[in-house]
């Protein structure tokens, strides 16, 4: 893939997955125009702090001493979404340097930051993808900050943002703060919850529990999402529009900004672009010859799809820099992975990453994914109360309805990419994981019949755990191999 | 530990599951509910009987619940699990949506177990009028599903006849509550809980009866005289009708005695009476919305203020709390119970298992015996 930015070209080495070291030598060979065009919040001009094309290694040596550990794509795209995203913290600060409001979203997952985009100088965050940092930063200090004020290992990893929430130095204090609770994460809630108790005052968004429809049920009527044909019972779109609209004149104080109709349709047209693009991106690598974006590169750039990390013009330029990318490699079959790969499907994200570089390791590569944000990817059907299109997307909500309607999204991924087994990353103790593992893995045997591994995901430094881990997939995927030869011969 | 009161207890309930058993047989709609926030006047109103799923305290019933969870799910649910296969007394269940790993074992109680489940919504939230109507509106949507069921007509005077005596029901245990606040409480803490459940169980068309007899076995006094006892505050957790370890543990010795308790089958399931003037759909829908106060309630802080009054009220020395494994709103909310109770509080974490029946006795112990040193030196201190 050749980019040209000013007159000056740069092509793509063959696809592979490299190291971090090997990164730092193949950035030598980046003109300096690059780092110099690539920004965020461009609308302040060419600034000394807002460029974020660095390798890897420059994250290193601010914490993320994971990377190592960690294969990376070599694509200048895929290097452009890496550094964006592991600058999200930096942004942040400078977003309150520079006068813009910034506003921390938690447990509704994507829903809510159309609205927060729709007032031009607020910019929406999640706290709760702090998850990560212990792994990155291979440091339990997040977590022991959590565990010191009454949340410990027997709570999920989303813990972290309450370490996060405590000492500030992941990202300034916010100017509001928007907790969704309900038919969402106990965890998260009771994170809100302290959050709360330590001075960082929750305006709480309530999600309800979105029905199936069931045979001994005579009473209810279920109406279908515009957005992606979720059903869903009567009542629920307009208690989602009414939670709505009683972010307005939240938003309208911190920002001294009107709201507007209009405003918010040009927010969700955006945003909607931004999900075509990253919808896009994932049907060709999912269904190309061979994989032509990794694994780690989806999971990163599928989490886009929350807030765009806090940059959406920017976002939806690196995502059409990596469509470009996935598309120029589909067109040549060529890709990260072997054209034998075995075809998987990942359930919950795994909090730790390398999980997902193992997989390939071991000759597996993504066909689908349920990361538990459905209700961030697909595109919002504009009505002419754009705010019920907001509760529209909302009411997919992958935590917000049953376990079985979640089985029933990872059965038409695996169906229609053709995958040979599913993986269910599990955090253990989290409220969740414990009881939705048995139903999701029964619905996708049963409608499948294809093997399931469900494990959960240990916590940093435990390396011990984490190899039975790592035998454990290693063991699952001979499995899948075994099996296609019978199959297949 | 057996006195009169609690045999009594026995007897009614014994003869109540006989009852059930023979209602079901005859067509009568039973059914199950979960949780502090089912609106049982409805239930009955609709021509149900309401039984709270409770009878699941047991190892057994948890090790039998297991293959439907992974390992680090809730006690209490895998029990519930375990006790629904081969139940065979509900016709169905109603619960409110309250924490995830209830939520989410109600569609393993319709699924694999069988058994039709009416999930309402019960928001977190309150305060606003969306959250009110979207309450009212699944109460509502509980009355028509069920009254298909029944083939029975609800009306609001049903309604009224109801909610006025489950009042009478929940004014009597106010009493005996009461009598808890004196320094030689007339009911343990073991007994108090069982005739919670009793009174629940029995409902109180089967329960009001023989409230008499109750008071006079009361006022023949059953516990035994003890100079002093520790009193103490539960906290945590549900406390299920087989799972009276803890409760045993800190009474056994008869040098202390449980005088409130915060749990999802104690004192709060009580603690208000539904308002019987205007319109009583609303006034039960607001009650069971917004006086019903429970961990997972978001902000949570009237649980704490209840907890407050409770510990102003009856005058407890010290808090137990203690949280079934991976009980997450009551787990979460430990330390900050420890920080505003005020109280000297011991934090026990622990499944339906006894092999830690040991342990936990040491723990107690010491705890009680801390509590009564520090009393005694007060004493001194004031005697001087």
């Amino acid at each position: 893939m050749k980019t040209i930015v000013d007159n000056i070209s740069y092509t793509d080495p063959e696809p592979e997955r490299i190291t971090l070291n090997s990164w730092h030598e193949l950035f030598k060979n980046i003109p300096e125009e690059f780092i110099d065009y690539y920004r965020y919040y461009r609308f302040f001009g060419k600034t000394e702090w807002n460029t974020y094309l660095f390798p890897p290694s420059s994250f290193l040596i601010y914490g993320s001493r994971y990377l190592r550990k960690l294969k990376f794509d070599n694509s200048l795209a895929s290097l452009r979404l890496w550094g964006f995203m592991l600058s999200e913290s930096e942004r942040l600060f400078r977003a309150r340097q520079s006068g813009l409001k910034i506003v921390a979203n938690m447990g509704d997952l994507g829903a809510i930051p159309p609205l927060v985009y729709s007032f031009e100088n607020t910019v929406p965050f999640y706290p709760d993808c702090y998850w990560w940092t212990p792994f990155l930063n291979e440091s339990n200090v997040l977590f022991d900050e959590a565990k010191r004020l009454g949340i410990g290992d027997d709570c999920c990893f989303v813990r972290a943002a309450l370490g996060a929430f405590s000492k500030l130095a992941y990202f300034p204090k916010p100017d509001l703060n928007i907790g969704a609770t309900g038919a969402s994460c106990d965890d998260m809630a009771a994170v809100l919850q302290l959050t709360e108790r330590l001075g960082h005052k929750i305006h709480w968004f309530e999600l309800i529990h979105r029905k199936n429809k069931q045979t001994h049920f005579n009473r209810l009527n279920f109406s279908k999402t515009e957005s992606h044909s979720v059903e869903y019972q009567e009542g629920l779109k307009e208690f989602f529009t009414a939670e709505f609209n009683c972010l307005i004149p939240l938003l309208e104080d911190i920002s001294g900004i009107k709201f507007e109709q209009q405003n918010l349709k040009n927010s969700i047209l955006k945003i909607n672009k931004m999900r075509e693009i990253i919808q896009d991106i994932k049907h060709i690598t999912f269904s190309s010859e061979t994989a032509p974006l990794p694994a780690l590169e989806i999971m990163n750039l599928e989490f886009m799809a929350l807030a765009g990390y806090s940059d959406l013009d920017e976002s939806i330029d690196i995502l059409n820099h990596l469509r470009d990318t996935v598309l120029e490699r589909h067109k040549l079959k060529s890709g990260t992975s072997a054209k034998d790969s075995l075809r998987i499907v990942w359930v919950t994200p795994p909090a730790d990453p390398l999980l997902l570089n193992y997989i390939e390791d071991l000759g597996g590569r993504l066909v689908g994914t349920e990361f538990v944000i459905n209700q961030a990817l697909f595109p919002l059907k504009l009505n002419e109360n754009p705010v019920e299109s907001l509760a529209d997307g909302l009411i997919n909500a992958s935590l917000m309805g049953t376990a079985q309607a979640r089985a029933k999204e990872v059965i038409a991924q695996a169906e229609k990419y053709n995958a040979e087994g599913v993986i269910i990353s599990n955090i253990f103790a989290s409220s969740h994981c414990a009881s939705e593992t048995y139903i999701i893995k029964n619905e996708i045997q049963k409608k499948l019949d294809i093997p399931v591994l469900p494990f959960d995901v240990v916590a940093p430094g435990k390396k011990q755990m984490q190899s039975q881990i790592f035998n454990r997939m290693a063991a699952f995927m001979e499995l899948l191999r075994e099996r296609r030869k019978k199959i297949y011969g | 530990m057996k006195n009169r009161l609690s045999s009594y207890l026995t007897d009614l309930r014994s003869q109540r599951k006989d009852e059930l058993q023979i209602k079901k047989k005859n067509g009568e709609i039973i059914a199950g509910y979960y949780c502090l926030y089912s609106p049982v006047e409805v239930i009955e109103a609709c021509g149900a009987v309401p039984v709270r799923v409770m009878e699941n305290g047991s190892y057994e019933d948890e090790t039998r619940g297991s293959r439907f969870l992974k390992s680090d799910s809730c006690s209490f649910c895998k029990a519930s699990l375990g006790s629904l296969t081969g139940s065979g007394i509900y016709s169905c269940i109603i619960s409110g949506n309250t924490c995830d790993q209830i939520r989410r074992i109600h569609e393993i109680i319709s699924n694999e177990i069988g058994i039709p489940v009416y999930l309402f919504s019960n928001p977190r939230t309150y305060g606003k009028d969306s959250t009110a109507q979207m309450f009212r509106s699944e109460i509502k949507w509980i009355i028509d599903e069920l009254t298909v069921l029944t083939g029975k007509k609800f009306s609001e005077k049903l309604l009224s006849e109801r909610v006025i005596k489950w009042n009478e029901l929940r004014s009597f245990l106010k009493k005996v509550h009461d009598m808890r606040k004196s320094n030689f409480p007339l009911i343990s803490g073991t007994d108090m809980q069982d005739l919670i459940f009793t009174a629940y169980f029995l409902g109180p068309d089967r329960f009001l009866p023989v409230i008499t007899e109750i008071e006079n076995i009361l006022n023949e006094g059953n516990l035994p005289e003890t100079k002093d006892p520790v009193r103490i505050m539960l906290g945590g957790s549900i406390c299920s009708s087989d799972d009276r370890l803890i409760h045993n543990l800190i009474e056994e010795n008869q040098n202390a005695v449980i005088v409130s308790d915060l749990t999802c089958t104690g004192v709060r399931w009580f603690s208000n009476l539904i308002d019987v003037k205007g319109t009583v759909f609303e006034n039960v829908c607001d009650y069971y919305h917004l006086k019903m106060m429970c961990p997972h309630r978001r902000p949570n802080y009237p649980l704490f203020e209840f907890a407050a009054e409770q510990i102003k009220q009856w005058k407890p020395d010290g808090m137990i709390y203690r949280t079934l494994k991976f009980c997450h709103p009551w787990t979460f909310e430990a330390r900050t119970f420890k920080e505003e109770s005020g109280l000297p509080v011991l934090h026990l974490d622990t499944d339906y298992s006894t092999s830690n029946i040991g342990q936990l006795r040491t723990r107690i112990q010491a705890f009680l015996e801390m509590i009564t040193a520090k009393k005694e030196i007060i004493i001194d201190e004031n005697n001087s």
